[in-house]
C-alpha cells in the first residue's frame, strides 16, 4: 500500500485500540484524556503505521552492501557490461555459495530526463539480455522516438550456469530516479533465487520490530492506563503495516532473526492498485468515524440493528459489535461492492486482462523501487 | 424571488468574477488582501447594497481567484500556498511547450470542483453536519496527525550512489532534515505571528500575507533569477491529450483533498490535494494537474458553501469570516443562491482562464524571464509594502530565506505550511508557547 494508506491505518487500528482500552477500564478514561486533556496519543499509530517504510526507505537502503554496481551515463553505454555482471553475480552466488548482489544505476540525463535500459532473464536459455532503449522524460515515461540506439549498440547477452528460480516478470526496466538491486541467493537444490531490493520489507516489516518498540509507549506515558494503551496502539499500528502489506504480492519476513525469507504475500492485491487503496482508506476513515462517534459523549449517529435489539452503551461490547457490523453492512460494504462490480464490468468490456502472477510481482517490486509507493 | 432580484444576483456574481479576474493576474497578490479591501471600503462607505447582493460579488471574486491564479502561478511562476504543489510538474510543462495545456487540465479540475461543490455539498448536507459534530472534539489529533504525516512521509530524494553506507546516509537525510529545518523555522514564525502583531494594527487583517508571499512566491522569483529561465515558444493545441480516466482520477481526488482542507482547519488546499492524491495511488502529470485544480476550487469555494450549508455555518477562511461580518446566514434559500452564483462564476472563470492562457502562452516567450521576475518580483514589493507596511517587508523577507531552504535544498516545499499549520495545531491542543519565547 502507498504510505498513506499505512498512516491511516495506524490512525484506524490506534482508535479500536482506545475503544478497547475504553471498555477495559471504564469510566470512557481514555477517549476523555483525548477530548478532554487533548491528549495525542493516537498519532502514534499514523507514525508507527508508517513506520516500517521510513526505516527501510530511509535507512535499510543504504546499509545495504552490493558486491557489483553497474552505473553507466549516457558517453559510455555498454549493455555488454550490465549483461556479464548479472550473470558473474547469478554464477558466483552459485559457486561461492553465499548471497550476491548487484546494482543497477539509472542513466540520468538531465533534472527531468533518464535513458531507459531493459533487462531480461531468460531462463530456459540461462541467458540475461540487456537492451537499450529511449530517453525517456519525466514520471509519465515518455520516450522520446529518435532517442533509440542501433541494435548492435543496444543489444547485448551473456550465459549463467546454474537453474536460476525468477518469480517476477521477464523484463525489468531500469529508468527513473534509483535503479534496482537484485540479490542472488544460492537455494539448497543447487539454483540461485533472485530477488529484486533485497533491503526492503526485511527486518523492518516485521512483527519483532513491532513488540521491540511497543515500550516506547511506557516511555511516554509511564506505567498508567495512557501508558498501556500507547503500547498497544505503537504494537498494533506497526502491525497493521505488516499486515496491509501482506495483501499484496511481496510479503514479509515476519520474525527476524528467527526467520531470514519474505514470506509471500496474500496475493489479492498489488501495493500500488488504485483501487486497493481506495477501499483502504475509505474503509479505514470510516472505521475512525465509527469509532469517534462511539467515544464521543453524544452519540451523533445510531444504527438500527442495535436499536431493534434494544441495545444501548449501558451494554457496551454487545452494543458496539452489533453497531459495528451494521455500519460496516450499510455504509462500507455496498459503495465498495458497487465500484468494484463497475470497474470490473468496465474492464470486462474494454478486453483488459488480469496480470499474471509474474507480471503482478514485478509490477509491485519496480513500483517499491524509489520509494514511489511512500 | 423575484425576475429582478434574480438578474441583479447574476450581475453582481459576474462583476465579482470579472474583478477577481482581473485582479488574480497580479502574481502575488491573494483574493483575500483585495477582499479585505472591499470590506473596508463598503463598511466605510457605508454603500446601500443589499448584504446579499455584496456577498454575491465575492463569491465571484473568490472563484474567479481560485480559477484565474493558475495563470500567474504557471506563467510567472509566482504560486500561492495551494498552487506551489503543481509548480514542479507546470515548469515542466512550460518547458516542453505545454504551457497552456496545463492550464486546461488545472482549469478542468477546477471546472469539476466547481461542479462537485454545486451538486455534491447540498446532497449530502446532513452527513457533513454529522462528521463536523464527530470530528470537532478530535480535531487537535486530526491536525497533529496531518502534520506528522507530512513530516514522515518525506522520502529521501538521491539516485543511489553512494561511497558508502555512512555517505549515503548523509546524502539522503541531507533533504529530509532541510525539510525538517524549513518546517522548524517556518512553524516557529507561525507562532510569532500569530501571537504578537507585528504589522501595523490597522493592516492587522493582512497579517498572513507578506509571510505566505515570501514562503512561496519570492522565494520561486530569485531562484528564477538565479537560474538559467528560460520560456519557450508555446504551442496552443486545439484540444488535450488526456484520457477520461485521468480527468476523474484526478477530479475526485482533488473534490475530496479539497473538502478535506475546507473542513479541517490549518489545512489549505495543497496539503489537501496531496494527500488526497496519495491516498488515491496517482499516478502521471495529468491527473496530478487536474487534482490540484479541483482541490484548489472546492478548498476555497467549498468553504463559502460549508459557511451557507444550513446545517453547518462553518466558519472557514478569510472570506467567510468577512462575510460574518455583515451577514448571517440564515435560509435555504440563501443557500442555493450562493450554490447557483458558485456554479456561474465557474463557468465564466473557466472560459476566462482558457482565453488569458490563450493570450500570454503567445506573449509570455516573446517577453525576457529575467525582466519579467524583476518586474513580478517589484510588483510583489510594492504590494506587500502597501498592505502591510515597511514591518510586512521585513517578514517577507525573513519567510523567503526560509522558503529558499527547500528549495536549495530540494525537500518539499510543503513544509513551508507549518507557518499556518503549527500555530494552529498548537492552539487546539492548548499549548501555548508564546511564554516560553518571550512573546507573552
Amino acid at each position: 500500500m502507498k504510505g498513506f494508506a499505512h498512516f491511516l491505518a495506524g490512525l484506524t487500528t490506534a482508535t479500536f485500540v482506545v475503544v478497547i482500552a475504553n471498555a477495559f477500564y471504564g469510566h470512557n478514561m481514555i477517549a476523555n484524556a483525548i477530548i478532554q486533556n487533548k491528549e495525542l496519543i493516537i498519532i502514534l499509530g499514523g507514525i508507527f503505521g508508517i513506520l516500517p517504510d521510513t526505516i527501510d526507505f530511509r535507512f535499510a537502503k543504504y546499509l545495504q552492501k552490493h558486491d557489483y554496481e553497474v552505473d553507466m551515463d549516457e558517453w559510455n553505454i555498454d549493455p555488454q557490461r550490465v549483461a556479464d555482471t548479472l550473470a558473474k553475480a547469478i554464477n558466483q552466488a552459485h559457486d561461492e555459495n553465499r548471497e550476491v548482489n548487484v546494482m543497477l544505476h539509472t542513466i540520468k540525463i538531465s533534472s527531468d530526463q533518464w535513458r531507459q535500459y531493459n533487462v531480461r532473464f531468460d531462463t530456459e536459455n540461462n541467458k540475461v539480455v540487456c537492451e537499450i532503449g529511449p530517453i525517456i522524460s519525466g514520471f509519465e515515461k515518455r520516450p522520446y522516438i529518435n532517442t533509440y540506439l542501433p541494435e548492435d549498440k543496444a543489444y547485448a547477452e551473456a550465459e549463467f550456469k546454474p537453474k536460476l528460480n525468477y518469480g517476477y516478470d521477464a523484463v525489468t526496466h531500469v529508468d527513473i530516479l534509483s535503479g534496482p538491486d537484485f540479490s542472488f541467493f544460492p537455494e539448497k537444490d543447487g539454483s540461485v533465487r533472485a530477488d529484486f531490493i533485497p533491503w526492503h520489507r526485511r527486518w523492518g516489516h516485521s512483527i519483532t520490530m513491532g513488540v521491540l518498540f511497543a515500550p516506547i509507549g511506557f516511555m511516554l506515558y509511564g506505567f498508567t492506563p495512557l501508558g498501556w494503551t500507547a503500547f498497544w496502539i505503537i504494537m498494533l499500528g506497526y502491525w497493521s503495516h505488516i499486515l496491509t502489506d501482506h495483501f499484496g504480492l511481496m510479503g514479509s519476513n515476519m520474525f527476524p532473526p528467527f526467520t531470514t525469507r519474505r514470506v509471500p504475500g496474500f496475493k489479492v492485491t498489488r501495493s500500488m492498485s488504485t483501487l486497493a487503496n481506495i477501499y483502504t482508506n475509505y474503509t479505514n476513515i470510516m472505521l475512525m468515524i465509527f469509532n469517534m462517534n462511539a467515544w464521543s459523549p453524544v452519540l451523533y449517529f445510531k444504527m438500527p440493528w442495535a436499536t431493534m435489539l434494544g441495545l444501548t452503551r449501558s451494554n457496551f461490547v454487545e452494543w458496539y459489535i452489533v453497531s459495528l457490523l451494521n455500519y460496516i453492512v450499510y455504509y462500507i460494504l455496498p459503495p465498495i461492492l458497487v465500484s468494484y462490480f463497475v470497474v470490473a464490468y468496465i474492464r470486462k468490456r474494454k478486453g483488459i486482462e488480469e496480470l499474471s502472477d509474474k507480471e503482478a510481482r514485478t509490477r509491485e517490486q519496480m513500483e517499491e523501487v524509489s520509494g514511489v509507493n511512500v | 424571488m423575484m425576475l429582478s432580484y434574480i438578474l441583479m444576483a447574476i450581475l453582481f456574481v459576474l462583476i465579482g468574477t470579472l474583478i477577481g479576474s482581473m485582479l488574480s493576474m497580479l502574481p502575488g497578490l491573494h483574493v483575500y488582501n483585495v477582499i479585505g479591501f472591499f470590506l473596508l471600503f463598503y463598511f466605510t462607505m457605508g454603500l446601500v447594497i443589499d448584504p446579499m447582493l455584496m456577498v454575491l460579488m465575492l463569491i465571484g471574486m473568490l472563484v474567479s481567484y481560485a480559477f484565474v491564479f493558475t495563470i500567474s502561478s504557471i506563467y510567472f511562476s509566482a504560486p500561492d500556498d495551494s498552487t506551489m504543489f503543481i509548480l514542479m510538474p507546470t515548469q515542466r510543462y512550460l518547458k516542453e511547450r505545454k504551457g497552456h495545456e496545463a492550464v486546461v487540465l488545472i482549469a478542468t479540475g477546477a471546472l469539476v470542483g466547481v461542479m462537485a461543490i454545486t451538486i455534491f455539498v447540498p446532497i449530502f448536507m446532513n452527513v457533513l453536519g454529522i462528521v463536523w459534530d464527530i470530528a470537532m472534539p478530535n480535531i487537535h489529533w486530526i491536525i497533529g496527525a496531518v502534520i506528522a504525516y507530512m513530516l514522515l512521509s518525506e522520502f529521501p530524494k538521491d539516485f543511489g550512489r553512494h561511497k558508502n553506507a555512512l555517505h549515503g546516509l548523509k546524502e539522503a537525510w541531507k533533504t529530509i532534515l532541510a525539510g525538517y529545518l524549513t518546517f522548524f523555522l517556518a512553524g516557529l514564525l507561525g507562532v510569532i505571528l500569530y501571537s504578537k502583531t507585528i504589522i501595523p494594527a490597522n493592516h492587522a487583517f493582512q497579517s498572513l500575507m507578506a509571510p505566505l508571499i515570501g514562503l512561496f512566491a519570492t522565494s520561486s522569483i530569485i531562484l528564477n533569477l538565479i537560474s538559467k529561465y528560460e520560456i519557450p515558444e508555446q504551442n496552443i493545441p486545439k484540444s488535450v491529450d488526456a484520457q477520461p480516466n485521468d480527468i476523474t482520477h484526478g477530479a475526485v481526488a482533488g473534490s475530496l483533498g479539497g473538502l478535506f482542507a475546507a473542513f479541517i482547519p490549518a489545512v489549505t488546499a495543497g496539503v489537501g490535494g496531496y494527500m488526497a492524491s496519495h491516498a488515491f495511488a496517482q499516478k502521471g502529470d495529468k491527473s496530478f494537474l487536474v487534482s490540484m485544480g479541483a482541490s484548489r476550487v472546492v478548498y476555497y469555494v467549498g468553504a463559502i458553501a460549508l459557511f451557507f450549508l444550513p446545517t453547518l455555518h462553518l466558519r472557514r477562511g478569510a472570506l467567510a469570516m468577512g462575510i460574518n461580518l455583515f451577514f448571517t446566514p440564515e435560509t435555504v434559500g440563501q443557500f442555493y443562491l450562493v450554490d447557483a452564483g458558485i456554479a456561474l462564476a465557474g463557468i465564466v472563470s473557466f472560459f476566462i482562464v482558457l482565453y488569458l492562457s490563450k493570450f500570454l502562452a503567445r506573449v509570455i516567450p516573446k517577453i525576457n524571464p529575467k525582466l519579467l521576475n524583476i518586474v513580478v518580483l517589484g510588483i510583489i514589493i510594492v504590494l506587500v509594502y502597501i498592505m502591510t507596511s515597511w514591518q510586512g517587508l521585513i517578514i517577507m523577507s525573513v519567510a523567503t530565506a526560509i522558503g529558499l531552504v527547500p528549495v536549495l535544498f530540494n525537500s518539499r516545499r510543503s513544509h513551508c505550511l507549518a507557518v499556518i499549520l503549527v500555530p494552529i495545531w498548537l492552539n487546539m491542543s492548548g499549548i501555548a508557547l508564546a511564554p516560553y519565547l518571550g512573546l507573552w
